[in-house]
């Protein structure tokens, strides 16, 4: 069987398999370096992230694989690719943040700049009672405190 | 346990290094965690937008003493015009002692004065400048060991030596991006830079351009891998051979293509927009060349530049345009080509070229109308095409079902000489 054939599975922390392409595992550098440490094994188990999770993010790379391998018109390609990305990643957050775990995990890079700036331009022009509610921050300062941090950070509070 | 609280802590720096950074001093507020987290950002990021200057500028000087990282990994400063020199210089020397590596400064159209030091910065790797007048650049001693990329939107400098000297200054620069709305200062713009591998240069017409056989740019850079000109008012002045060169998109106002001899003939991915066409003694055999992308103002030389692609397997029209990036200054530039049916003529090649009896296996039409000439070409190539697997036709936006099924019909029932070959309209 020829190298770019070949399949792996990857097993999710419910057990349950995903059949990818060697190609595809590879998106996950966490993979590539047990295959490049010389781990022959075609089942890999990713026992930290659960099977919807695993789905999606196997979903992302192959996406990426896929428009990797297309030749010529570059710039339709990324196009694509930015698109996808952009629907990709427009989820709630708690499976936002599960992702983000996820691809920090497996080492995907993309996925991880994609969804921690997602992240970003959710809060970004938040106040800070909108990001303690959207992240579900307890306010551990008491009043007195809150206002000392508040005097200390003045020079960045001002419009 | 909250969300966020769930990410270690390199993530939550990640997160806050993606957001303005008057707003990760702000997440101080969230909680005890967080009191400090900002302190930890490697990256200033801040856009000048409607404030005062004298709070901006308290905003920017309180963070550089107060943040914490051993590097500062970037500093984006977006300025107004009001912008206080002496600020920009101190800002730059901290920024360069903290080892930085990024640095972005946009000025809108004022002038811009760059420490000294800042020209034998060991650590910088990304410079990117945008609509400033950049003065007081040393003519010698200039020296950028680490710089890879660099980025000129319309930015203007004083002289041609200026550019020169900058750009000699960078032994291993990789990536060049140039942008311009003029060439009244720099008439000849020289890259000479033997390990640039990406060139993109987009020349804007904005009023009257200086002429001559000096204006224009020289290109000495042998290693390119990707080289895009989008240009409305230069032309080269030389260019020499690009052995490594992948991909090539090519947009130039008037002729002279003796200049063009041999030097893109590697390219893989060609797109190409030229008016008037080139001389045919001068295009040479892309002999490498797997995919072109003509404009579609260029139908009158298709056949002409068919003759010249043996390998070609795909072939696609569409409109010419080229994307200024970084998307800050977000311009998409299109070939001014009008939309009327003043379209180009074409006239039949004598004989069917090489690529398509043997290697054509693509042909692609972007925003077709269902001209005359547009229809007569593309049963040109189903009935010439013998390895044809896929016509892919993407009509207009704006028209209207009815037209768009009449097009369809009269494509439809052509004569394909490829038994494979599907037809794909939308």
């Amino acid at each position: 069987m020829s190298e770019s054939n070949k399949k792996i599975s990857l097993i999710s922390s419910e057990g349950e398999a995903f059949e990818v392409s060697e190609a595809v595992a590879r998106e996950f550098e966490i993979v590539a370096h047990m295959l490049e440490d010389g781990c022959s094994g075609s089942s890999i188990p990713i026992t930290t992230v659960d099977s919807n999770i695993l789905g999606k993010v196997i979903e992302y790379c192959t996406k990426h694989v896929e428009v990797g391998n297309v030749e010529g018109n570059s710039e339709k390609a990324e196009k694509d690719l930015e698109e996808f990305d952009k629907r990709f990643i427009a989820v709630e957050m708690n499976t936002l943040f599960s992702l983000i775990l996820a691809a920090n995990y497996l080492n995907v890079k993309g996925l991880l700049n994609i969804g921690c700036q997602k992240v970003a331009d959710t809060i970004k022009d938040m106040k800070p009672e909108e990001v303690r509610s959207i992240f579900n921050i307890e306010n551990d300062y008491t009043p007195a405190e809150e206002e000392v941090v508040r005097k200390e950070n003045e020079w960045a509070f001002q419009p | 346990m909250d969300r966020i609280s769930l990410l270690p802590e390199d993530l939550i720096l990640k997160i806050l290094s993606s957001v303005p950074t008057k707003f990760s001093v702000t997440t101080s507020l969230l909680s005890k965690r967080w009191c400090y987290l900002w302190k930890h950002v490697p990256k200033l990021l801040f856009y000048l937008g409607h404030s005062d200057y004298q709070r901006a500028s308290r905003l920017v000087h309180t963070f550089l003493l107060l943040n914490k990282v051993p590097v500062l990994e970037s500093m984006h400063l977006s300025l107004g015009q009001n912008g206080s020199s002496i600020d920009i210089d101190t800002w730059t020397r901290v920024a360069i002692s903290r080892g930085v590596r990024n640095l972005l400064y946009f000025r809108f159209s004022a002038t811009l004065r760059l420490p000294r030091s800042l020209y034998t910065c060991e650590t910088l790797v990304t410079l990117t400048l945008i609509a400033a007048i950049i003065v007081d650049v040393p003519l010698t001693n200039i020296c950028f060991p680490s710089l890879k990329a660099l980025i000129l939107l319309f930015v203007d400098f004083l002289s041609d030596e200026i550019v020169s000297s900058l750009l000699s200054g960078c032994p291993v620069l990789t990536e060049l991006n140039v942008s311009r709305f003029s060439n009244a200062r720099v008439k000849t713009f020289t890259v000479f830079v033997p390990s640039l591998q990406c060139l993109t240069i987009i020349d804007i017409k904005k009023g009257s351009q200086a002429q001559g056989d000096d204006v224009g740019f020289v290109i000495k850079a042998p290693s390119l891998n990707s080289l895009t000109i989008y240009s409305e008012f230069s032309w080269f002045c030389s260019l020499v051979k690009m052995p490594y060169l992948v991909n090539a998109n090519v947009k130039l106002p008037h002729g002279d293509s003796k200049k063009f001899k041999g030097c893109l003939t590697s390219a893989k991915h060609l797109s190409l927009c030229l008016q008037p066409p080139l001389d045919p003694s001068h295009i040479g055999v892309f002999d490498q060349l797997v995919s072109l992308n003509l404009c579609t103002c260029s139908l009158d030389w298709c056949g002409l530049i068919l003759r010249h692609t043996p390998k070609l397997r795909v072939l696609r029209f569409v409109l010419f345009r080229a994307n200024v990036s970084p998307k800050i200054v977000n311009i998409i530039k299109k070939c001014r080509m009008s939309y009327g049916d003043s379209i180009t003529q074409w006239e039949q090649p004598s004989s069917v070229p090489q690529c398509l009896t043997s290697s054509l296996e693509t042909v692609e039409w972007i925003d077709y109308k269902g001209t005359k000439t547009e229809k007569e070409m593309v049963m040109y190539f189903l009935k010439n095409s013998r390895q044809l697997k896929k016509v892919c036709i993407r009509s207009l936006a704006s028209i209207n079902l009815n037209e768009k099924h009449k097009m369809l019909l009269e494509l439809a029932s052509a004569q394909r000489i490829s038994s494979e070959c599907r037809l794909l309209f939308t």
